[in-house]
């Protein structure tokens, strides 16, 4: 039994606000210490305040309702019904023409499509990690580039998908920074007040991004379903090319799903389950790395695989450590055996590979010749 | 305004508890934001993530009038917050039409968890006295969810409850999945499932060490926990899915995980009457952290003379409100791998020492 206190309950509108008022002053008392600069990427449609505005009224539910974003959601979860006349009518979203044949399964499609398709649905507001994930699972039907242009173009494309998956993450931090905070209990025990909106309209979202941009990261693409390597040998044949550009190569580094690996020469990477070599003269994503495991590298991630649909734990954490490298097994396996015990794991392993877009058809890339 | 605005949000949470001590100081408490009442122990199913050992009747349950009068007519006093009617099987009562029907007359909000298997019978209730909010519980794909409830065909009527519920035009149907060791990797094969009920959000609750759950170790690991936490941030964009209170505070990420900073309820703006009456800070089956009960005082003075270690500092797990306290006092903070990390120990008092470093950082 708690210890007894000769406490009430407080009432009255005023009573309450002087209180908030004092709590406030003692909180701001310790210091409001905060960036004040604006920074957002130049090159980005969406990075413009009215444009940022027009996501913010859409995110706080003026135009695309719970309902409609659930409907996207199911339309976007089975491919059959992705063609753009019944994303329209279903949801009412502005899906711009290019962006609605990306979201169409079938049919070919090429590095400047899905930049065609970025710039579209940027000018139209629409910033979030799915659209990262819908472009970029479209990136594995596309076969490796070869020419230089051809490889300048999808640098190009990784380094927007990067900046429009940091400018979802800034919008969402800032979102949650300007909107109305209350703690409310039906989170997980009531229901949200009457006439309760998630998040006023407020032109405040642009100065906020700006700020949160700059130390943003793209979120769950580096920070999930990446893979620790290290380069055993050719290092200096290897360029690491993250967000469009070469970055410092370590010993050791995080390799994330938009990243691209440059070769000059034959290099050997160290993963988890093995070695992987990669052939002089390539530009390759993590849709060319599983084409290029081989040996007692692919038998470890096969017998790692029958282990974790067998229902081994361990080996579904191993296999998560490696995605990049064994996501296409992943997807054979899951093929072939869906109803095995595992195979729940396997599937979420690649949601999560897949950004929770999940492909139905296996992406297949076929390995390309070195120029 | 601009400036308040945005201060008051990015220090929402530091604000709330220098409000709750100085209120607490000052000799007042706010109102309850929502009372929870576990109408009952009775249930028809035997799950083994059960919060309250769940099963048979408890003897000396409230009867309709003393909940009516000992909870309906308090909460009217403090200012009508949410009634929030739970169990064991809360629609097993067979006088729940009555309660809601008083809570309706007296303008009490209310809202209601079930499994869902007799949404459909009582569906007339429903549209006499609507709710605020309705979450029905879905632990995963039909076979999972029928073996670990054990009953064939609670998977098909949990899903019509929802269905129906909607079609009644219920504001909030919430599907609730308990995170647990068994399901944690279902929940991609349960997205489309989720999609297609047409419940509103998904509300992703974590195994709590209590009740029956108490007597297994349900919770899921910490790979597991980063697994469902990743998949959870990634479908926030498209779907409506909350990281419900169990699951503690992802510091300056919680933004990507729910629409609120998380602040523990217990004893600050939620309660929970338990069948026999006893207020508790939340659904703890521990008796001993009970502040009274509504037989003896009335709510509004256990509400407002309990409870005082949740609303000063000085107890590490009750004061500091950025973790759940439950999962806490139960050494079950390797929570925190979800959001913190794989180098994240399981160090009980770690998630609170971590939340409280990130807030700073946040700050």
């Amino acid at each position: 039994m708690y210890k007894q206190q000769n406490h009430r309950v407080l009432r009255g509108r005023l009573r309450r606000f002087v209180v908030r008022a004092m709590a406030i002053v003692q909180v701001a008392w310790v210091g409001d210490a905060e960036a004040r600069q604006p920074v957002l990427p130049a090159d980005s449609p969406a990075a413009q305040p009215d444009v940022l505005a027009e996501y913010y009224r859409r995110a706080a539910g003026s135009k695309l309702s719970p309902k409609q974003r659930r409907a996207l959601a199911q339309l976007l979860y089975h491919p059959v019904a992705r063609s753009p006349a019944v994303v329209a009518l279903a949801t009412g979203y502005p899906v711009p023409t290019t962006f609605a044949g990306v979201l169409a399964t079938a049919g070919p499609t090429s590095d400047r499509e899905l930049l065609a398709a970025l710039d579209e649905v940027e000018k139209v507001a629409i910033v979030d990690t799915w659209v990262v994930a819908l472009l970029w699972n479209r990136l594995g039907d596309i076969p490796e580039p070869k020419t230089m242009p051809a490889r300048l173009l999808r640098r190009k494309l990784l380094h927007r998908l990067t900046t429009h998956a940091r400018l979802a993450t800034a919008l969402v931090r800032a979102r949650a920074e300007v909107s109305r905070i209350e703690f409310a209990p039906w989170r997980s025990k009531a229901a949200p007040p009457p006439g309760y909106r998630r998040g006023p309209s407020s032109l405040e979202i642009a100065v906020a991004v700006g700020r949160h941009y700059k130390r943003a990261d793209p979120g769950t693409w580096t920070s999930s379903a990446v893979s620790e390597v290290r380069v055993r040998r050719g290092k200096s044949g290897l360029d690491l090319i993250r967000g469009g550009q070469a970055v410092k190569l370590h010993a050791r580094f995080t390799l994330g799903r938009l990243d691209l690996l440059e070769t000059t020469k034959e290099v050997v990477l160290q993963t988890s389950v093995g070695p992987v070599t990669l052939p002089a003269g390539r530009q390759l994503s993590a849709w060319q790395l599983p084409t290029l495991v081989a040996g007692d590298t692919q038998k470890n991630v096969d017998a790692l695989i029958l282990s974790a649909l067998a229902g081994d734990e361990q080996a579904l954490t191993t296999l998560s450590e490696v995605l990049p490298f064994a996501h296409l097994s992943l997807r054979r396996a899951v093929q072939k055996s869906p109803e095995a015990k595992g195979a729940p794991g396997l599937r979420m392993l690649l949601a999560l590979f897949d950004d929770a877009v999940v492909r139905t058809e296996n992406p297949n890339p076929a390995p390309s010749p070195a120029p | 305004m601009g400036f308040i605005h945005r201060f008051l949000s990015r220090r929402a949470a530091a604000i709330w508890q220098a409000e709750t001590r100085l209120l607490h100081r000052l000799g007042y408490v706010r109102p309850p934001h929502a009372v929870q009442w576990l109408a009952t122990s009775l249930c028809d199913l035997r799950c083994p993530h059960c919060y309250t050992q769940a099963g048979r009747r408890t003897e000396g349950e409230l009867t309709a009038s003393e909940a009516c009068r000992h909870i309906i007519d308090e909460l009217v006093v403090l200012g009508r917050p949410t009634f929030v009617i739970a169990g064991g099987e809360a629609l097993l009562r067979k006088d729940f039409g009555e309660i809601v029907a008083y809570a309706h007359r007296s303008q009490v909000p209310w809202a209601l968890h079930t499994h869902g298997g007799r949404v459909e019978q009582l569906l007339p209730v429903f549209a006499r006295y609507p709710p605020a909010m309705v979450a029905v519980s879905v632990d995963g794909p039909r076979t999972y969810h029928d073996q670990f409830r054990g009953r064939e065909g609670s998977f098909d009527g949990a899903l019509r409850a929802i269905a129906g519920l909607k079609q009644l035009g219920c504001p909030e149907v919430v599907a609730g999945t308990t995170v647990n060791r068994h399901n944690a990797d279902l929940l991609a094969d349960m997205l489309p499932i989720v999609l297609d009920s047409g419940a509103d959000s998904w509300g992703l609750h974590l195994v709590t060490p209590e009740g029956r759950a108490g007597g297994h170790d349900l919770l899921p690991t910490a790979p597991q926990l980063r697994r469902v936490a990743s998949f959870a941030r990634r479908l926030r964009g498209l779907v409506h899915v909350e990281l419900d209170n169990e699951w503690g505070s992802a510091g300056e990420d919680d933004c990507f995980y729910r629409d609120q900073p998380f602040l523990c309820g217990a004893g600050r703006f939620v309660c929970v009457v338990t069948p026999t009456g006893e207020v508790t800070p939340c659904t703890t089956t521990d008796r001993g952290e009970s502040a009274g009960n509504v037989r003896t005082t009335k709510l509004r003075d256990i509400w407002a003379q309990g409870f005082a270690a949740f609303r000063q500092p000085g107890d590490p797990t009750r004061g500091e409100g950025l973790d759940c306290w439950l999962q806490t006092r139960h050494g079950k903070s390797c929570r925190g791998a979800a959001f913190f990390g794989a180098d994240h120990t399981h160090d009980p008092h770690k998630l609170v020492q971590v939340s409280r470093l990130r807030g700073d950082q946040h700050v």
